[in-house]
C-alpha cells in the first residue's frame, strides 16, 4: 500500500511553485512518445480529411437531389 | 485551495474505479513506454473485423444498391471505431479480471502498458466521435443505434451482468448482435423486421458459441470470478443449454430464405451448415461421459465451426447481392 500523505513536493507543484523534480526523459521514452505523437497527427489529419469528405459528398447529394426535385416539378407543372 | 488535502485518492482512482491499487508516487513520474500498437490492441481488432463484416453485409443487404460508395465506406469506418471504442471501455472495467486469465493476460492494461485511465479516456472519446461521425455520414437513426449498442456492451454487460449473472452472455449477446442493424440503418434510415432478424441470427448463436468456449476455459473464469454457466449450473447443464440453444438457433438461421433479401444460396448455405452445426452441438451434448481431453476437443470443435457457419451465413448474403441476386 502506498503512503498516502502529501508529498511535500506534489504540494509544491499544485500550488505553482516549482518543485525542483527532475526526470531525465530516456530514448525509449522519448521513442514512444514521438510514435504516439505520429499516431495521433495521422489521426487528426484521417478526421479532418473524412468530415470535409462527407461535408463535399453531402453537398453534392443534396444538390441533385434538389435539381431532381426541380426538374420533376418542371415536368408536371407545364 | 488548502494545502494540506490528501492527493493520493485522486491517485489512487485512476481509470475511476475504487477497485485498482494505489499507485506509488515513483510510478507517476516515469513516461508512458505505450506505442500506437497498444491503442490499436485496445481496440479488440479481430472483434472488430467481425462487426465490420457483419456491418457490411447489413448494409449490402439492405433494400435498394448502395447509392454512395464513398459515404457507405465511411459510415462503416464510424462503426467499427465505436465497436473499438467499447472494446476500450470493456478493458478498462474489465483490467482486475483479465489479469487474472490466461487469455487475456497480455492486454495493454494488465500488461502494465497503459494506465486505465487513458484506456477509459481514449475510449470514451472514440465512442463519441464515432456517434457523431455516424450521424454526419448517415443518419441519426443508425447513429442512435451505434450509441445504444456501445451503452449496452459496456454499462449492461461489462459493468452489470458479467460478474453478477450466468445469463451474462445470453443478454450481452444483443450488443454483438446489433451491427448488421445499425449497418442497415445506415442505408436506409429505418430498422425493419429484415434488419432484426439478422440481430436475432447473431444472438442466438452467442451462447452455444460462448458456452462451448466456456466449458474449456471454465478455469479462467473460476479464478477471475466470472460467473459462466459451467462455473454456476455446472457442465452438465451447459451441455444441455447448449443443445437446446442450438434447435432454437439453426431454424432461425435458416429462416431469411422466406424474405425478400435472402435466396437459396443462402438457405443451402445456412441448411448444410446448420445440420453440421446440430450435429456438433449433439457431440457436445453426448459428450459429458468421455474424458476431459476428447470433451474439451469435442467443445473447441462445436466452439470453432460455429465462427465459420456465422461466418458463411454472412457470406452467403453478401455474396447474393454482390453478384446481384436480388436486383
Amino acid at each position: 500500500m502506498a503512503d498516502e500523505t502529501p508529498k511535500p513536493d506534489l504540494i509544491e507543484a499544485r500550488e505553482g511553485l516549482a518543485t525542483g523534480e527532475h526526470h531525465e526523459v530516456t530514448p525509449e521514452e522519448q521513442k514512444a512518445r514521438k510514435r504516439r505523437n505520429m499516431a495521433i497527427a495521422l489521426g487528426v489529419v484521417t478526421f479532418i480529411v473524412l468530415v470535409y469528405s462527407t461535408t463535399l459528398l453531402r453537398l453534392t447529394q443534396n444538390i441533385e437531389a434538389n435539381r431532381n426535385a426541380e426538374t420533376i416539378g418542371q415536368v408536371e407543372i407545364p | 485551495m488548502a494545502s494540506d488535502t490528501p492527493i493520493s485518492p485522486q491517485i489512487s482512482q485512476e481509470g475511476g474505479a475504487t477497485r485498482s491499487a494505489p499507485l506509488s508516487y515513483s510510478e507517476g513520474t516515469a513516461l508512458s513506454l505505450a506505442g500506437p500498437q497498444d491503442f490499436f490492441a485496445l481496440l479488440k481488432p479481430r472483434v472488430m473485423s467481425l462487426v465490420v463484416f457483419t456491418t457490411l453485409v447489413g448494409m449490402v443487404a439492405a433494400p435498394g444498391a448502395i447509392q454512395n460508395w464513398p459515404l457507405a465506406l465511411m459510415s462503416l469506418f464510424a462503426i467499427a471505431v465505436g465497436a473499438g471504442a467499447s472494446g476500450a471501455l470493456n478493458m478498462w472495467w474489465d483490467a482486475d479480471i483479465d489479469a487474472k486469465m490466461s487469455r487475456t493476460k497480455d492486454r495493454p492494461i494488465p500488461a502494465g502498458r497503459i494506465p486505465r485511465a487513458e484506456a477509459a479516456a481514449f475510449g470514451g472519446f472514440l465512442s463519441l466521435l464515432s456517434v457523431w461521425l455516424l450521424a454526419l455520414t448517415a443518419n441519426y437513426v443508425a447513429a442512435g443505434l451505434l450509441a445504444f449498442t456501445i451503452f449496452f456492451y459496456v454499462v449492461i454487460y461489462s459493468i452489470g451482468l458479467k460478474r453478477s449473472t450466468p445469463q451474462n452472455i445470453v443478454i450481452g449477446g444483443a450488443a454483438g448482435a446489433l451491427p448488421p442493424v445499425v449497418g442497415w440503418a445506415a442505408m436506409t434510415g429505418t430498422a425493419p423486421v429484415e434488419a432484426w432478424l439478422l440481430f436475432t441470427i447473431i444472438f442466438l448463436w452467442t451462447p452455444p458459441h460462448f458456452w462451448a468456449l466456456a466449458l474449456v476455459k471454465s478455469g479462467d473464469y473460476e479464478a477471475a470470478d466470472v460467473p459462466m454457466m459451467p462455473n454456476v449450473r455446472g457442465e452438465a447443464h451447459t451441455r444441455r443449454l447448449i443443445w437446446l440453444y442450438s434447435l432454437i438457433f439453426v431454424p432461425i438461421a435458416i429462416s431469411p430464405v422466406l424474405f425478400p433479401f435472402a435466396g437459396w444460396v443462402y438457405g443451402g448455405v445456412a441448411t448444410l451448415g446448420g445440420v453440421l452445426f446440430l450435429a456438433r452441438a449433439w457431440a457436445v451434448y453426448r459428450g459429458g461421459e468421455e474424458d476431459r481431453a476428447a470433451r474439451d476437443k469435442v467443445a473447441m470443435g462445436l466452439f470453432g465451426f460455429s465462427i465459420f457457419y456465422l461466418f458463411s451465413l454472412f457470406l452467403a448474403l453478401l455474396v447474393e447481392h454482390w453478384i446481384g441476386m436480388h436486383g
